[in-house]
Protein backbone atom coordinates (compact mmCIF):
# COMPACT_ATOMS: atom_id res chain seq x y z
CA UNK A 1 0.00 0.00 0.00
CA UNK A 2 1.28 3.42 -1.27
CA UNK A 3 2.28 5.69 1.94
CA UNK A 4 -0.16 8.30 1.45
CA UNK A 5 -3.44 5.51 1.47
CA UNK A 6 -2.06 4.68 4.52
CA UNK A 7 -2.07 7.82 6.14
CA UNK A 8 -5.40 8.39 4.44
CA UNK A 9 -6.87 5.73 6.62
CA UNK A 10 -5.52 6.16 9.89
CA UNK A 11 -6.50 9.79 9.42
CA UNK A 12 -10.34 8.07 8.29
CA UNK A 13 -10.69 5.96 11.63
CA UNK A 14 -8.59 8.80 13.89
CA UNK A 15 -9.25 12.74 14.08
CA UNK A 16 -6.66 15.36 15.61
CA UNK A 17 -3.74 12.80 15.01
CA UNK A 18 -0.42 14.51 14.00
CA UNK A 19 1.37 12.35 10.62
CA UNK A 20 4.46 13.66 9.54
CA UNK A 21 6.28 11.36 6.31
CA UNK A 22 9.90 11.41 6.55
CA UNK A 23 10.24 10.07 3.33
CA UNK A 24 8.25 6.73 1.67
CA UNK A 25 6.87 4.17 3.65
CA UNK A 26 7.66 5.88 6.80
CA UNK A 27 5.00 7.10 8.73
CA UNK A 28 5.34 9.04 12.43
CA UNK A 29 2.21 9.64 13.92
CA UNK A 30 2.26 11.34 17.11
CA UNK A 31 -0.72 11.33 19.76
CA UNK A 32 -0.77 11.61 23.62
CA UNK A 33 -0.53 8.99 26.69
CA UNK A 34 -4.27 8.79 26.76
CA UNK A 35 -5.27 8.06 23.19
CA UNK A 36 -2.24 5.97 23.00
CA UNK A 37 -4.47 2.97 23.05
CA UNK A 38 -6.98 3.66 21.13
CA UNK A 39 -4.75 4.77 18.61
CA UNK A 40 -2.73 1.09 18.61
CA UNK A 41 -6.10 -0.37 18.58
CA UNK A 42 -7.86 1.35 15.31
CA UNK A 43 -4.19 0.58 13.52
CA UNK A 44 -4.28 -3.03 14.78
CA UNK A 45 -7.98 -3.31 13.36
CA UNK A 46 -6.90 -2.48 10.24
CA UNK A 47 -3.56 -4.75 10.03
CA UNK A 48 -0.70 -3.30 12.21
CA UNK A 49 -0.34 -6.52 13.65
CA UNK A 50 3.53 -6.77 13.95
CA UNK A 51 5.22 -4.59 16.24
CA UNK A 52 8.55 -4.31 15.77
CA UNK A 53 10.59 -2.86 18.85
CA UNK A 54 9.71 -0.28 21.19
CA UNK A 55 12.39 2.55 21.79
CA UNK A 56 12.52 5.19 24.35
CA UNK A 57 14.54 8.34 23.97
CA UNK A 58 15.92 10.11 26.99
CA UNK A 59 15.40 13.88 26.33
CA UNK A 60 16.53 15.00 29.63
CA UNK A 61 16.26 18.50 29.28
CA UNK A 62 13.03 18.60 28.46
CA UNK A 63 12.25 15.57 31.15
CA UNK A 64 10.08 13.57 28.97
CA UNK A 65 10.90 10.10 27.33
CA UNK A 66 9.52 9.55 24.33
CA UNK A 67 8.27 6.15 23.81
CA UNK A 68 8.41 4.77 19.93
CA UNK A 69 6.31 2.53 19.14
CA UNK A 70 7.34 0.78 15.74
CA UNK A 71 4.67 -1.13 13.77
CA UNK A 72 4.66 -2.75 10.50
CA UNK A 73 1.83 -2.37 8.15
CA UNK A 74 1.43 -3.26 4.44
CA UNK A 75 5.25 -2.46 3.70
CA UNK A 76 4.82 0.81 5.51
CA UNK A 77 6.44 1.62 8.91
CA UNK A 78 4.50 3.24 11.31
CA UNK A 79 5.92 4.57 14.32
CA UNK A 80 3.51 5.83 17.16
CA UNK A 81 5.10 8.35 19.66
CA UNK A 82 3.78 9.45 22.73
CA UNK A 83 5.85 11.67 25.42
CA UNK A 84 5.89 11.12 29.25
CA UNK A 85 6.90 12.84 32.29
CA UNK A 86 10.39 11.94 33.37
CA UNK A 87 9.29 11.98 37.00
CA UNK A 88 6.94 9.61 37.01
CA UNK A 89 7.28 7.32 33.87
CA UNK A 90 4.18 5.12 33.53
CA UNK A 91 2.78 3.33 29.95
CA UNK A 92 -0.13 1.24 29.91
CA UNK A 93 0.88 -2.18 28.20
CA UNK A 94 0.03 -2.96 24.75
CA UNK A 95 0.22 -6.78 24.86
CA UNK A 96 -3.65 -6.86 25.07
CA UNK A 97 -3.99 -5.24 21.69
CA UNK A 98 -0.42 -6.62 20.42
CA UNK A 99 0.60 -9.30 22.50
CA UNK A 100 4.48 -9.69 20.68
CA UNK A 101 5.10 -6.39 22.32
CA UNK A 102 5.79 -8.24 25.33
CA UNK A 103 9.54 -8.77 25.01
CA UNK A 104 10.06 -4.91 24.10
CA UNK A 105 7.74 -3.73 27.17
CA UNK A 106 10.21 -5.92 29.70
CA UNK A 107 12.68 -4.23 27.81
CA UNK A 108 11.99 -0.79 28.48
CA UNK A 109 11.32 -1.17 31.95
CA UNK A 110 14.61 -2.63 32.50
CA UNK A 111 16.99 -0.07 30.59
CA UNK A 112 14.92 3.04 31.25
CA UNK A 113 12.82 2.01 34.34
CA UNK A 114 9.54 2.66 32.70
CA UNK A 115 6.54 1.30 34.26
CA UNK A 116 4.55 -0.83 32.41
CA UNK A 117 1.16 -1.26 34.01
CA UNK A 118 -0.24 -4.49 33.29
CA UNK A 119 2.36 -5.89 31.94
CA UNK A 120 2.11 -9.67 32.06
CA UNK A 121 5.40 -10.82 32.94
CA UNK A 122 7.65 -8.25 34.49
CA UNK A 123 10.34 -9.74 34.94
CA UNK A 124 13.78 -8.68 33.91
CA UNK A 125 14.60 -9.74 30.51
CA UNK A 126 18.27 -8.51 29.56
CA UNK A 127 19.83 -6.66 32.84
CA UNK A 128 21.77 -9.64 35.14
CA UNK A 129 19.90 -10.26 38.23
CA UNK A 130 22.83 -8.69 40.23
CA UNK A 131 21.98 -5.72 38.76
CA UNK A 132 21.19 -2.79 41.30
CA UNK A 133 17.58 -1.81 41.22
CA UNK A 134 16.33 1.44 40.23
CA UNK A 135 19.80 2.12 37.99
CA UNK A 136 18.66 2.37 34.87
CA UNK A 137 21.69 2.44 32.01
CA UNK A 138 20.30 3.68 28.81
CA UNK A 139 18.67 6.72 30.98
CA UNK A 140 21.38 9.76 29.91
CA UNK A 141 22.11 10.49 33.70
CA UNK A 142 23.53 7.11 34.01
CA UNK A 143 27.74 8.01 33.43
CA UNK A 144 29.79 5.32 31.39
CA UNK A 145 32.70 5.04 33.57
CA UNK B 1 1.85 -28.41 37.82
CA UNK B 2 3.76 -29.74 41.13
CA UNK B 3 4.91 -33.03 39.66
CA UNK B 4 6.03 -31.16 36.70
CA UNK B 5 10.54 -31.02 36.54
CA UNK B 6 12.18 -28.04 35.74
CA UNK B 7 14.89 -28.39 33.40
CA UNK B 8 17.58 -25.19 33.15
CA UNK B 9 19.44 -24.92 30.12
CA UNK B 10 21.96 -22.60 30.22
CA UNK B 11 23.23 -19.74 31.51
CA UNK B 12 26.43 -20.61 30.16
CA UNK B 13 25.73 -22.71 26.93
CA UNK B 14 28.63 -22.85 24.42
CA UNK B 15 26.10 -23.53 21.60
CA UNK B 16 24.02 -19.94 22.55
CA UNK B 17 25.38 -17.03 20.92
CA UNK B 18 24.45 -15.14 23.66
CA UNK B 19 24.40 -16.74 27.01
CA UNK B 20 20.93 -17.28 27.72
CA UNK B 21 18.92 -19.74 30.25
CA UNK B 22 16.09 -21.79 29.21
CA UNK B 23 13.84 -22.92 31.87
CA UNK B 24 11.98 -25.80 29.99
CA UNK B 25 8.83 -27.63 32.44
CA UNK B 26 8.18 -31.16 31.62
CA UNK B 27 5.61 -33.69 32.04
CA UNK B 28 6.80 -36.66 31.54
CA UNK B 29 8.74 -36.55 28.39
CA UNK B 30 7.10 -33.62 27.17
CA UNK B 31 7.54 -29.71 27.75
CA UNK B 32 4.81 -28.02 29.07
CA UNK B 33 5.95 -24.58 29.03
CA UNK B 34 9.24 -22.96 29.02
CA UNK B 35 10.21 -19.39 29.97
CA UNK B 36 13.51 -17.34 28.57
CA UNK B 37 15.97 -15.71 30.66
CA UNK B 38 18.41 -13.51 28.55
CA UNK B 39 19.84 -11.36 31.20
CA UNK B 40 23.58 -12.96 31.66
CA UNK B 41 25.26 -11.28 28.39
CA UNK B 42 24.05 -7.41 28.05
CA UNK B 43 26.87 -5.57 26.68
CA UNK B 44 25.39 -2.29 26.76
CA UNK B 45 26.39 -1.58 23.08
CA UNK B 46 23.38 1.21 22.79
CA UNK B 47 24.52 2.91 25.31
CA UNK B 48 28.36 2.81 24.26
CA UNK B 49 27.45 4.11 20.59
CA UNK B 50 26.41 7.24 22.30
CA UNK B 51 29.98 8.16 23.33
CA UNK B 52 31.49 7.39 20.04
CA UNK B 53 31.42 8.84 16.61
CA UNK B 54 29.79 7.60 13.85
CA UNK B 55 32.38 6.07 12.20
CA UNK B 56 33.92 4.56 15.70
CA UNK B 57 30.11 3.42 15.85
CA UNK B 58 30.49 1.19 12.64
CA UNK B 59 33.43 -0.99 14.07
CA UNK B 60 31.33 -1.26 17.41
CA UNK B 61 27.89 -2.49 15.73
CA UNK B 62 29.76 -4.50 13.30
CA UNK B 63 30.54 -6.31 16.58
CA UNK B 64 27.11 -7.01 17.68
CA UNK B 65 27.25 -10.53 16.01
CA UNK B 66 29.78 -12.33 14.38
CA UNK B 67 27.27 -13.70 11.94
CA UNK B 68 25.54 -10.93 10.41
CA UNK B 69 27.95 -8.70 10.83
CA UNK B 70 27.37 -7.04 7.39
CA UNK B 71 23.70 -7.04 8.10
CA UNK B 72 23.98 -4.57 11.71
CA UNK B 73 26.07 -2.20 9.95
CA UNK B 74 24.41 -1.87 6.43
CA UNK B 75 21.08 -0.84 8.58
CA UNK B 76 23.55 1.40 10.43
CA UNK B 77 24.95 3.17 7.71
CA UNK B 78 21.27 3.23 5.71
CA UNK B 79 19.46 5.17 9.24
CA UNK B 80 23.06 7.65 9.48
CA UNK B 81 22.46 8.21 5.46
CA UNK B 82 18.93 8.90 5.51
CA UNK B 83 19.39 11.48 8.38
CA UNK B 84 22.55 13.43 6.36
CA UNK B 85 20.48 13.02 3.02
CA UNK B 86 23.58 11.08 1.25
CA UNK B 87 22.88 9.30 -1.86
CA UNK B 88 25.10 6.00 -1.80
CA UNK B 89 26.29 5.43 -5.05
CA UNK B 90 25.18 3.00 -7.16
CA UNK B 91 28.19 0.23 -7.08
CA UNK B 92 28.17 0.21 -3.46
CA UNK B 93 24.83 -0.40 -3.27
CA UNK B 94 24.86 -3.69 -5.59
CA UNK B 95 28.33 -4.16 -3.19
CA UNK B 96 26.34 -4.03 -0.06
CA UNK B 97 23.23 -6.53 -1.76
CA UNK B 98 26.40 -8.86 -2.74
CA UNK B 99 27.92 -8.98 0.93
CA UNK B 100 24.81 -9.40 2.70
CA UNK B 101 23.42 -12.06 0.60
CA UNK B 102 26.86 -14.48 1.09
CA UNK B 103 26.22 -13.65 4.57
CA UNK B 104 22.83 -14.67 4.49
CA UNK B 105 24.58 -18.36 2.65
CA UNK B 106 27.08 -18.58 5.37
CA UNK B 107 24.12 -18.22 7.70
CA UNK B 108 22.12 -20.59 6.67
CA UNK B 109 24.71 -23.13 5.83
CA UNK B 110 25.78 -22.85 9.08
CA UNK B 111 22.01 -23.25 10.41
CA UNK B 112 21.49 -26.47 8.00
CA UNK B 113 24.66 -28.03 9.38
CA UNK B 114 24.00 -27.66 13.19
CA UNK B 115 20.37 -28.87 12.80
CA UNK B 116 22.03 -31.90 11.53
CA UNK B 117 24.16 -32.26 14.17
CA UNK B 118 21.42 -30.91 16.72
CA UNK B 119 19.43 -34.34 15.12
CA UNK B 120 22.37 -36.70 15.96
CA UNK B 121 23.36 -36.46 11.84
CA UNK B 122 26.99 -34.66 11.78
CA UNK B 123 27.24 -35.88 7.92
CA UNK B 124 25.38 -32.84 7.34
CA UNK B 125 27.31 -30.73 9.75
CA UNK B 126 30.62 -31.55 8.21
CA UNK B 127 29.34 -31.37 4.34
CA UNK B 128 27.77 -27.74 5.31
CA UNK B 129 30.66 -26.21 7.10
CA UNK B 130 32.65 -27.55 3.78
CA UNK B 131 30.81 -25.44 1.44
CA UNK B 132 30.54 -22.47 4.25
CA UNK B 133 33.95 -22.26 3.84
CA UNK B 134 33.64 -21.66 0.49
CA UNK B 135 31.60 -18.90 0.94
CA UNK B 136 34.14 -17.35 3.67
CA UNK B 137 36.73 -17.67 1.12
CA UNK B 138 34.71 -15.85 -1.48
CA UNK B 139 33.91 -12.99 1.44
CA UNK B 140 37.81 -12.79 2.06
CA UNK B 141 38.93 -12.72 -1.44
CA UNK B 142 36.59 -9.30 -1.34
CA UNK B 143 37.24 -7.78 1.74
CA UNK B 144 40.05 -9.69 3.20
CA UNK B 145 37.98 -10.86 6.39
CA UNK B 146 36.09 -13.77 6.86
CA UNK B 147 33.76 -13.02 9.83
CA UNK B 148 33.55 -9.14 10.11
CA UNK B 149 33.89 -7.83 6.95
CA UNK B 150 34.55 -4.18 7.26
CA UNK B 151 32.91 -3.37 4.34
CA UNK B 152 30.66 -0.69 4.76
CA UNK B 153 31.45 2.73 5.57
CA UNK B 154 28.62 5.62 5.77
CA UNK B 155 28.18 7.09 2.43
CA UNK B 156 29.33 3.53 0.42
CA UNK B 157 31.50 0.49 1.10
CA UNK B 158 34.98 0.74 1.60
CA UNK B 159 36.47 -1.73 -0.88
CA UNK B 160 35.53 -2.69 -4.75
CA UNK B 161 35.03 -6.41 -6.28
CA UNK B 162 37.74 -5.96 -8.32
CA UNK B 163 37.30 -7.21 -12.02
CA UNK B 164 39.43 -9.90 -12.29
CA UNK B 165 37.89 -11.65 -9.04
CA UNK B 166 34.38 -11.52 -10.83
CA UNK B 167 35.08 -15.46 -12.85
CA UNK B 168 36.17 -16.55 -9.11
CA UNK B 169 33.22 -15.90 -7.49
CA UNK B 170 30.72 -16.96 -10.34
CA UNK B 171 32.92 -20.58 -10.05
CA UNK B 172 32.49 -20.60 -6.46
CA UNK B 173 28.47 -19.65 -6.84
CA UNK B 174 28.30 -22.65 -9.24
CA UNK B 175 29.44 -24.68 -6.65
CA UNK B 176 27.29 -23.87 -3.90
CA UNK B 177 24.36 -24.29 -6.31
CA UNK B 178 25.64 -27.68 -6.91
CA UNK B 179 25.86 -28.25 -2.98
CA UNK B 180 22.29 -26.35 -2.40
CA UNK B 181 20.39 -28.44 -4.53
CA UNK B 182 21.68 -31.81 -3.04
CA UNK B 183 20.69 -30.59 0.30
CA UNK B 184 17.73 -29.75 -0.70
CA UNK B 185 17.17 -33.47 -2.06
CA UNK B 186 18.31 -34.57 1.12
CA UNK B 187 15.74 -32.66 3.53
CA UNK B 188 12.53 -33.28 1.41
CA UNK B 189 13.88 -36.87 0.68
CA UNK B 190 15.84 -37.72 3.52
CA UNK B 191 13.76 -40.14 5.79
CA UNK B 192 15.16 -39.19 9.47
CA UNK B 193 15.40 -35.66 8.94
CA UNK B 194 11.68 -35.96 8.11
CA UNK B 195 10.99 -38.25 10.93
CA UNK B 196 12.87 -35.59 12.95
CA UNK B 197 11.76 -32.83 11.83
CA UNK B 198 8.34 -33.17 10.29
CA UNK B 199 5.39 -32.10 12.77
CA UNK B 200 7.97 -31.08 15.85
CA UNK B 201 8.20 -27.17 17.15
CA UNK B 202 4.56 -26.24 15.66
CA UNK B 203 4.36 -22.67 15.09
CA UNK B 204 0.41 -21.87 13.43
CA UNK B 205 0.71 -18.94 11.00
CA UNK B 206 -2.13 -17.29 13.67
CA UNK B 207 0.42 -17.51 16.47
CA UNK B 208 3.43 -16.18 14.12
CA UNK B 209 1.47 -13.08 13.56
CA UNK B 210 0.29 -12.68 16.76
CA UNK B 211 3.64 -12.78 18.63
CA UNK B 212 5.50 -10.95 15.82
CA UNK B 213 7.74 -13.42 14.14
CA UNK B 214 10.40 -12.54 11.89
CA UNK B 215 12.09 -14.12 9.34
CA UNK B 216 12.38 -17.70 7.86
CA UNK B 217 10.76 -18.68 11.32
CA UNK B 218 7.59 -16.35 10.50
CA UNK B 219 7.41 -17.50 6.80
CA UNK B 220 8.12 -21.26 7.43
CA UNK B 221 4.52 -20.54 8.98
CA UNK B 222 3.03 -19.22 6.18
CA UNK B 223 3.39 -15.78 7.05
CA UNK B 224 4.97 -13.83 3.73
CA UNK B 225 6.73 -10.86 5.08
CA UNK B 226 10.77 -9.86 4.18
CA UNK B 227 11.86 -6.37 4.30
CA UNK B 228 13.67 -7.53 1.00
CA UNK B 229 10.39 -6.85 -1.03
CA UNK B 230 8.48 -5.46 1.14
CA UNK B 231 10.72 -2.23 2.33
CA UNK B 232 13.29 -2.57 0.08
CA UNK B 233 17.09 -1.09 0.57
CA UNK B 234 19.94 -1.22 -0.90
CA UNK B 235 19.71 -2.77 -4.70
CA UNK B 236 17.10 -5.52 -3.78
CA UNK B 237 14.46 -3.10 -5.85
CA UNK B 238 16.49 -3.74 -9.32
CA UNK B 239 16.81 -7.76 -8.69
CA UNK B 240 14.96 -10.50 -8.97
CA UNK B 241 14.49 -12.84 -6.03
CA UNK B 242 11.28 -14.35 -4.61
CA UNK B 243 10.29 -14.92 -0.96
CA UNK B 244 10.37 -18.44 -0.16
CA UNK B 245 7.31 -19.12 2.32
CA UNK B 246 6.40 -22.75 3.91
CA UNK B 247 3.13 -23.93 4.99
CA UNK B 248 3.98 -26.49 7.42
CA UNK B 249 5.04 -23.99 10.29
CA UNK B 250 7.60 -27.26 11.46
CA UNK B 251 11.35 -27.36 11.85
CA UNK B 252 11.04 -28.90 8.41
CA UNK B 253 8.94 -26.04 7.24
CA UNK B 254 11.83 -23.61 8.63
CA UNK B 255 14.77 -25.89 6.47
CA UNK B 256 12.71 -25.73 3.77
CA UNK B 257 12.69 -21.85 3.91
CA UNK B 258 15.78 -21.45 4.43
CA UNK B 259 17.45 -23.88 2.00
CA UNK B 260 14.78 -22.35 -0.48
CA UNK B 261 16.35 -19.23 0.49
CA UNK B 262 20.03 -20.23 -0.55
CA UNK B 263 18.58 -20.73 -3.54
CA UNK B 264 17.75 -16.87 -3.96
CA UNK B 265 20.47 -15.67 -2.36
CA UNK B 266 23.14 -17.50 -4.97
CA UNK B 267 20.38 -16.09 -7.83
CA UNK B 268 20.87 -12.88 -6.56
CA UNK B 269 24.57 -12.96 -6.28
CA UNK B 270 24.88 -13.81 -10.09
CA UNK B 271 21.97 -11.09 -10.72
CA UNK B 272 24.36 -8.60 -8.88
CA UNK B 273 28.04 -10.06 -10.75
CA UNK B 274 26.56 -9.36 -13.67
CA UNK B 275 25.52 -6.02 -13.75
CA UNK B 276 27.90 -4.56 -11.62
CA UNK B 277 27.37 -0.67 -12.68
CA UNK B 278 31.30 0.20 -11.80
CA UNK B 279 31.59 3.39 -10.63
CA UNK B 280 32.38 4.98 -7.43
CA UNK B 281 32.31 3.16 -4.21
CA UNK B 282 31.63 5.54 -1.33
CA UNK B 283 30.21 9.89 -0.93
CA UNK B 284 32.24 11.24 1.35
CA UNK B 285 30.78 11.42 4.26
CA UNK B 286 31.03 14.68 6.71
CA UNK B 287 31.71 13.74 10.47
CA UNK B 288 29.20 15.49 12.14
CA UNK B 289 25.95 14.46 11.65
CA UNK B 290 22.92 17.25 11.47
CA UNK B 291 19.95 17.10 14.00
CA UNK B 292 17.64 14.06 12.64
CA UNK B 293 16.37 10.64 13.49
CA UNK B 294 16.05 7.69 10.63
CA UNK B 295 14.34 4.22 11.22
CA UNK B 296 15.88 1.60 8.83
CA UNK B 297 14.96 -1.88 8.40
CA UNK B 298 17.35 -4.78 6.63
CA UNK B 299 16.51 -8.26 6.50
CA UNK B 300 19.39 -10.17 8.34
CA UNK B 301 19.50 -14.13 7.82
CA UNK B 302 17.57 -14.65 10.80
CA UNK B 303 14.67 -11.79 10.12
CA UNK B 304 13.89 -8.32 10.44
CA UNK B 305 16.50 -6.02 12.40
CA UNK B 306 15.52 -2.60 13.05
CA UNK B 307 17.65 0.45 13.77
CA UNK B 308 16.56 3.46 14.84
CA UNK B 309 19.41 6.20 15.20
CA UNK B 310 18.80 9.94 16.33
CA UNK B 311 21.35 12.50 15.75
CA UNK B 312 22.08 15.85 17.89
CA UNK B 313 23.95 17.54 15.33
CA UNK B 314 27.00 16.50 16.73
CA UNK B 315 29.82 13.37 16.01
CA UNK B 316 28.17 11.03 17.72
CA UNK B 317 24.60 10.09 18.27
CA UNK B 318 22.03 10.67 20.29
CA UNK B 319 20.47 7.33 20.71
CA UNK B 320 20.91 4.02 18.48
CA UNK B 321 18.20 1.47 19.15
CA UNK B 322 18.83 -1.96 18.02
CA UNK B 323 16.47 -5.05 17.45
CA UNK B 324 17.82 -8.06 16.29
CA UNK B 325 16.14 -10.41 14.80
CA UNK B 326 16.53 -12.98 17.50
CA UNK B 327 14.71 -10.75 20.55
CA UNK B 328 11.54 -10.93 18.37
CA UNK B 329 11.59 -14.85 17.95
CA UNK B 330 12.23 -15.44 21.60
CA UNK B 331 8.56 -15.31 22.14
CA UNK B 332 7.23 -17.72 19.58
CA UNK B 333 10.18 -19.71 21.01
CA UNK B 334 8.17 -20.84 23.99
CA UNK B 335 4.98 -21.35 21.95
CA UNK B 336 6.84 -23.74 19.51
CA UNK B 337 8.38 -25.56 22.76
CA UNK B 338 4.90 -26.33 24.00
CA UNK B 339 4.77 -29.77 23.54
CA UNK B 340 7.56 -31.42 22.37
CA UNK B 341 9.59 -33.89 23.58
CA UNK B 342 12.63 -33.46 25.58
CA UNK B 343 15.21 -34.75 22.91
CA UNK B 344 13.43 -32.02 20.37
CA UNK B 345 14.27 -29.30 22.41
CA UNK B 346 17.94 -28.69 21.16
CA UNK B 347 16.03 -29.06 17.02
CA UNK B 348 13.62 -26.36 17.97
CA UNK B 349 15.57 -23.78 19.92
CA UNK B 350 18.17 -23.99 16.76
CA UNK B 351 15.11 -23.77 14.60
CA UNK B 352 14.71 -20.23 15.08
CA UNK B 353 18.82 -20.10 14.77
CA UNK B 354 20.17 -18.72 17.75
CA UNK B 355 22.08 -22.05 17.68
CA UNK B 356 22.87 -24.63 19.66
CA UNK B 357 26.32 -26.71 19.64
CA UNK B 358 27.20 -30.09 20.57
CA UNK B 359 29.46 -29.19 23.95
CA UNK B 360 26.12 -28.34 25.70
CA UNK B 361 25.59 -28.66 29.28
CA UNK B 362 22.43 -29.22 30.55
CA UNK B 363 21.28 -29.52 34.33
CA UNK B 364 18.19 -31.43 35.46
CA UNK B 365 16.69 -30.77 38.54
CA UNK B 366 14.37 -33.91 39.92
CA UNK B 367 12.09 -31.95 41.94
CA UNK B 368 10.64 -34.83 44.00
CA UNK B 369 13.97 -35.65 44.97
CA UNK B 370 15.29 -31.93 44.97
CA UNK B 371 18.57 -33.36 43.50
CA UNK B 372 20.46 -32.08 40.39
CA UNK B 373 22.14 -33.97 37.84
CA UNK B 374 24.26 -32.67 35.27
CA UNK B 375 24.01 -34.30 32.02
CA UNK B 376 24.93 -32.70 27.81
CA UNK B 377 22.50 -32.32 25.64
CA UNK B 378 24.13 -35.28 23.37
CA UNK B 379 23.10 -37.74 26.70
CA UNK B 380 19.82 -36.38 26.85
CA UNK B 381 18.73 -36.91 23.31
CA UNK B 382 20.12 -40.72 23.44
CA UNK B 383 18.33 -40.93 26.84
CA UNK B 384 15.36 -40.24 25.37
CA UNK B 385 15.65 -42.27 22.16
CA UNK B 386 16.65 -45.39 24.31
CA UNK B 387 13.17 -44.58 25.83
CA UNK B 388 11.18 -44.81 22.64
CA UNK B 389 12.88 -47.42 21.63
CA UNK B 390 14.65 -46.10 18.62
CA UNK B 391 18.35 -46.00 19.43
Amino acid sequence: MKTEQVVERIKGRLSGIEIRIPRERRVMVYTHLERLIEVLESLRDQGATHISTITVVDRIEENVFEVLYHLYWENNEITVRVEISRENPVVPTVTTILPGALTYEREIQDMFGIRVEHIPNPKRILLSDDWPEGVYPLRKDYAVK
Amino acid sequence: MEKNILIPIGPQHPGFKEPMRLDISIDGEKVVDADIILSFNHRGIEKATEARSYIQNLYLIERVCGICSHAHTTSYCHAVEEILGLQVPDQARYIRTFIGELERIQSHLLWLGIAGHEIGWDTLLMYTWRDRERVNDMLELISGNRVHYAMNTIGGVRRDIAQEDISGLKEGLDLLEKSVKYYIHVITEEETFLMRTRGVGYLSTDKARKLCAVGPTTRASNVKIDVRADDSYAAYLDLDFSVVTAESGDVWGRSIVKTGELVQSIRICRQVLDVLPGGEIRTKAPPKVPTGEAVSRYEAPRGELIYYVKSNGSNMPERVKIRSPTLGNWLVMAEMLKGVYIADVPIVVDAIDPCLSCSARVTMTDYSKGKKVVTTLGALGKWKKGRRGIA
